[in-house]
């Protein structure tokens, strides 16, 4: 019990804080797979009112499971999607206004607020009017998601199954094609203009487009080669909000854009018997992904297998026709178009069609092996040019001179068709039928079993309140303890010169009533005398 | 929303003192805490509590993996069922804070930090090893589950050190050789003559810490009862001498049963400590504190020999028992019922090998809770199918009675405070009677607002929707009267910052002659 107070001056007080985190990896196979039991999750609980899913880390019925987060999806009222007869129509603009309310807030005339994928909510960008939300379990958030940490890996190939299902279908599993969202932005990039706090884009990169090269990109526009900026290789396609700990993905992750195709539109039957160069014209604009500007000819030389020579704006494909034949010839013009390496293929000496430039088409074996097909590489409407192909001189190879099919790009990212969202293997669901035809509850199922990989590190903030106890020489050298004294003497002097002796162990730190609020032990007592000074830095967590 | 301020005769501060009991059952080495029964998992034999060593061929046939970790408590309970094994992330590739130099995969949740300026760390990290091993910017890693289990120390007399370890090449217990140890003379009971001492000379210096440092603590509650003391030459109780190397609870034969503070909070409960013995499932001995002095009391069963005799202390405060009752608790010597009910009461008189290896010993009071985390072997092998231990290079089975017909229950009760704030919300008469909400007022009246350059002017006159019910029906309205319902009570600081919400289960209707007082509680 202290008998002598010292009062704490401001310079010997300061607060602290110190961040905590936690790394929280959630594998796709623990949200999906490794608790499923007669086709169903154990670990995964639907409720009747089917609004959203839980997901816990063993099977929920034990007290040992813990939540790990929510599924749900929804639409706005003014989606594309959104229908009376659809089902859950309700449900899932409830979500999404319930959502969008608390994370996005309101406009000024009371009008619940849009997602949008770049964060500016008052604005007219690309809003994303359907989305699936992760709400992270608080027990795994803490008090905010770290910024920058956040990693959710999705598989994007068309099969619903998870991985360790060989089953296949169109020759994929689930995550033989993968992207990955993340807060990329980080620290630096946050938006502040959400009324649930701090919040970040998701932006989407190819991370595996199914073989060991990553040299496909999955999505639209994106290069994945190394030394592209950020603004070419990220894509937008979500948002994470960091203290409510929630994830927004947009529905376009699954989503594609048609390409144009012009099928079977080269057929070189025929070619051979003539005896005769022949040539043809691409023109693909660059609105269309193509060179624009002049036209590129392909001219198939007759009877040259080496020695042939090109010119600009022209790729000359050299033929030989006493041993070869129409399908060769297919197949040269194939790598021709394709850019491929190949003897017989001598690209332009300048203009458009030099090596290495792409000519905004994929030439792939049509119906026949003389016919071929030629796919836009970007996907959209503007795609769809009527007279992009036309015969120059010679046999005719030219039979269809029109891509067509293209669809429009809106709201979509992948640049290789729509993903099945089936939970079958033999049915097709777009996104888009999963969302109108299917429950929030299938919805959820689909998505989950998408999940490859989530990560992330969250943050618990450690407030600290240091007292620094200054102890100066002339004080607290002498005891109140009973056995300091004996007789009326201080019992540690032998001699009357010796100096004061005392251990401290123990500080108190009182408030102005002089009332003991906290107490701190040192690990062993300290000799103080007269020719010592002490600081004692005490700290307080809370 | 008007803001009213609490006096100071509408704010309490008060304690909830609550008491949670526990139950702890011990059996074959197993320790189960409130009938919670073991998990298997996907990825490990044990769910929620421990994560088991396992290898990645088969968790079923994993080395050294235990199934009967239900004593414990997880804090958090994180990393319940996870593949430990693919976690090769390591946190100490990270220099300076550059995650980019992090290789591996990683499976398991574990707490980090950044060194920094604030010298926090956390606590599985030695101050020493926070200076040397970590410089700024490092990362500072720990692991999950962090776990508290109740835990047994068992000293044998003589023995010189805490509890008793085993030698793995022989399977049979350590005694320490001299030649590496500090000499002393003890003087203990000379094992051919029990009734005499016989003092060793080259016996290793006592060093049973766990006992010797709870010396100050026992001495302190002496005052409750001469149990409590920790050494005399005379027998407290009695004031007689003491033989045989006197009253020492250094050198007697006891355990300590330790009770992590998190399963009984302050204190544990004085009078809800009971300790029952079974042999083959027959009660043989119960312990209580019946006279909450701290006193373990032989209470039953019903004319057990020594029934009534203390066989240890409980540490209400320090979450510990320790027991020193050396009895036969299967002795019919004394035996003061019925001839006919003399078999079945104690159970068989049955040896059981309590001190580790190839002993044979009575059930008595200082082997309770044997295999309670003390060091015996508990560990079961799926793939030899019983109790094995590990001896290093492979599996030893142990004899399958070597203690496994004895059974401990452990029931105690906790001790908790949970502070609470009271506070008294009045709505008085003639307060409270406006609302904001748009319905309060009627419906389809223009709103009368006016905007110019400098001033914005709402209506003065607006009218108020009355609400209340009339007692006829058929378009009859009922005289006007304010009327609001409150749903909420909202509470905020100094700085109007709201802190808490109370709710109401329905709206309570507020008219101008009524009065409420909302009472709000907040368990903080």
């Amino acid at each position: 019990m202290g008998s002598t107070y010292k009062i704490m001056n401001s310079g010997d007080v300061i607060s602290k804080s110190t961040l905590l985190h936690e790394a929280i990896p959630l594998t796709g196979s623990l949200v999906s797979g490794t608790y499923e039991n007669a086709g169903s999750d154990e670990n995964v609980k639907n409720y009747s009112h089917g609004m959203f899913q839980s997901v816990y880390d063993y099977p929920y019925l034990s007290s040992s499971a813990n939540h790990l987060f929510d599924i749900t999806a929804g639409y706005s009222n003014v989606s594309a999607l959104s229908g009376a007869t659809n089902s859950q129509n309700a449900k899932k603009i409830n979500i999404y206004n319930q959502m969008a309310q608390v994370l996005v807030g309101y406009d000024h005339t009371g009008s619940i607020l849009r997602f949008d994928e770049a964060g500016e909510v008052v604005d007219t960008g690309t809003k994303m009017d359907e989305v699936y939300f992760l709400n992270f379990s608080r027990l795994l958030v803490k008090d905010e998601i770290k910024k920058g940490t956040f990693e959710l890996e999705l598989g994007v190939a068309n099969d619903h199954t998870h991985e360790g299902n060989t089953s296949m279908v169109n020759g994929h599993t689930t995550f033989n094609k993968r992207v990955k969202l993340v807060d990329h932005s980080g620290s630096n990039g946050y938006k502040v203009n959400s009324p649930a706090g701090e919040y970040g884009v998701l932006y989407a990169q190819t991370t595996f487009d199914g073989d060991s090269t990553l040299d496909t990109a999955l999505l639209v526009g994106e290069r994945i080669e190394s030394n592209v900026s950020d603004n070419e290789s990220w894509k937008r396609a979500g948002l994470l909000f960091y203290q409510a700990g929630v994830c927004v993905v947009s529905g376009s992750i699954f989503t594609s854009g048609g390409h144009a195709t012009a099928v079977d539109c080269i057929d070189t039957t025929g070619y051979v018997n003539s005896n005769a160069d022949a040539s043809f014209r691409i023109d693909i604009s660059s609105a269309a992904g193509g060179l624009g500007g002049t036209a590129v000819t392909v001219l198939l030389d007759e009877n040259q297998n080496g020695g042939h020579s090109s010119a600009a704006n022209r790729i000359t494909v050299g033929t030989f026709d006493g041993s070869e034949t129409d399908a060769l010839a297919a197949g040269y013009i194939i790598d021709a178009i394709n850019g491929v390496t190949n003897s017989r293929v001598v690209y332009a000496t300048s203009g458009n069609g030099q090596s290495g430039a792409d000519l905004g088409v994929t030439a792939a074996l049509g119906s026949s092996d003389t016919q071929i097909t030629l796919t836009m590489n970007k996907a959209g409407t503007s795609g769809n040019i009527t007279s992009a192909l036309a015969s120059v001189s010679g046999h005719d190879v030219v039979d269809v001179t029109a891509f067509t099919n293209g669809v429009a790009t809106t709201n979509t990212l992948l640049n290789f068709g729509e993903v099945d969202m089936s939970s079958t293997e033999t049915g097709t669901e777009t996104i888009s039928d999963m969302l109108t035809g299917s429950t929030i509850e299938a919805s959820a199922d689909a998505f989950r079993n998408r999940i490859y990989n989530i990560q992330f590190n969250n943050t618990t903030e450690l407030n600290s309140t240091i007292y620094f106890c200054r102890v100066n020489h002339n004080e607290f050298n002498y005891s109140t303890n009973p056995t300091y004294t004996s007789a009326s003497q201080i019992n540690v002097k032998v001699d009357a010169k010796d100096s004061a002796v005392s251990y401290i162990t123990t500080i108190g730190l009182y408030n102005a009533q002089n009332e003991l609020l906290a107490v701190a032990k040192t690990s062993e007592p300290l000799v103080k005398t007269p020719e010592d000074e002490l600081t004692l830095r005490v700290r307080l967590d809370y | 929303m008007p803001y009213y301020k609490f006096s100071e005769d509408d704010v309490f501060y008060n304690r909830i003192k609550t008491h949670p009991s526990y139950r702890f059952f011990t059996w074959k080495g197993c320790t189960y805490y409130n009938n919670k029964y073991v998990l298997s998992g996907a990825y490990n034999n044990v769910v929620g509590h421990i994560s088991s060593s396992y290898n990645n061929v088969n968790k079923r046939t994993s080395f050294y993996t235990s199934s009967c970790a239900s004593g414990y408590v997880n804090l958090y309970e994180l990393n319940i069922d996870r593949p430990e094994y693919l976690h090769t992330f390591d946190t100490k590739d990270i220099k300076g804070g550059n995650w980019s130099l992090g290789i591996g995969q990683q499976t398991m949740i574990y707490p980090f930090l950044t060194k920094d300026g604030t010298r926090n760390s956390l606590k599985s990290v030695t101050y020493d090893s926070y200076v040397e091993d970590f410089s700024k910017g490092d990362i500072i890693s720990g692991s999950y589950p962090l776990s508290a289990s109740i835990t047994r120390v068992f000293f044998e007399a003589g023995d010189p050190e805490n509890g008793k370890d085993i030698n793995p090449a022989t399977g049979k217990p350590y005694y320490r050789s001299p030649s590496t140890k500090e000499q002393t003379t003890v003087k203990i009971k000379d094992p051919e003559s029990p009734e005499k001492e016989k003092t060793i000379t080259d016996a290793p210096k006592l060093k049973k810490t766990y006992i010797q440092a709870l010396e100050n603590t026992i001495n302190f509650y002496r005052k409750w009862s001469p149990h409590f003391v920790y050494s005399s030459s005379v027998d407290p109780i009695t004031g007689k001498d003491v033989k045989n190397g006197g009253w020492d609870k250094s050198y007697q034969t006891l355990s300590i049963i330790d009770v992590p503070s998190i399963f009984y909070g302050s204190s544990i409960k004085k009078g809800a400590v009971s300790l029952k013995y079974y042999i083959t499932g027959t009660l043989v001995g119960e312990l209580k504190d019946e006279k909450r002095n701290g006193e373990l009391i032989q209470v039953g069963p019903s004319g057990s020999f020594k029934s009534g005799s203390v066989a240890g202390i409980v540490l209400y405060n320090e979450g510990a028992l320790i027991l020193t009752g050396s009895w036969d608790l299967t002795s019919r010597a004394a035996f003061t019922g019925p001839k006919s009910q003399e078999t079945g009461i104690f159970g068989p008189s049955l040896d059981q090998d309590y001190r580790y290896w190839n002993s044979s010993d009575k059930p008595s009071w200082v082997y309770f809770g044997t295999g309670m985390n003390d060091g015996y072997p508990n560990h079961w092998d799926a793939q030899v199918g019983a109790y094995t231990i590990d001896n290093g290079t492979n599996y030893k089975t142990l004899d399958a009675d070597s203690f496994h017909s004895s059974s401990f229950e452990l029931l105690l009760s906790g001790t908790n405070y949970i502070p609470t704030i009271t506070m008294m919300a009045h709505a008085k008469k003639g307060y409270l009677n406006w609302s904001n909400n748009p319905t309060y007022l009627q419906f389809g009246q223009p709103s009368g607002s006016a905007t110019g350059s400098t001033f914005y002017k709402e209506s003065d006159s607006m009218t108020i929707k009355n609400t209340i019910s009339s007692s006829f029906a058929c378009g009859f309205t009922a005289s006007f009267k304010k009327q609001t319902f409150i749903d909420k009570i909202g509470v905020y600081d100094k700085d109007r910052n709201l802190i808490a919400i109370a709710k109401v289960a329905t709206p309570v209707r507020k008219l101008e002659t009524d009065e409420y007082t909302f009472k709000l509680k907040l368990d903080i």
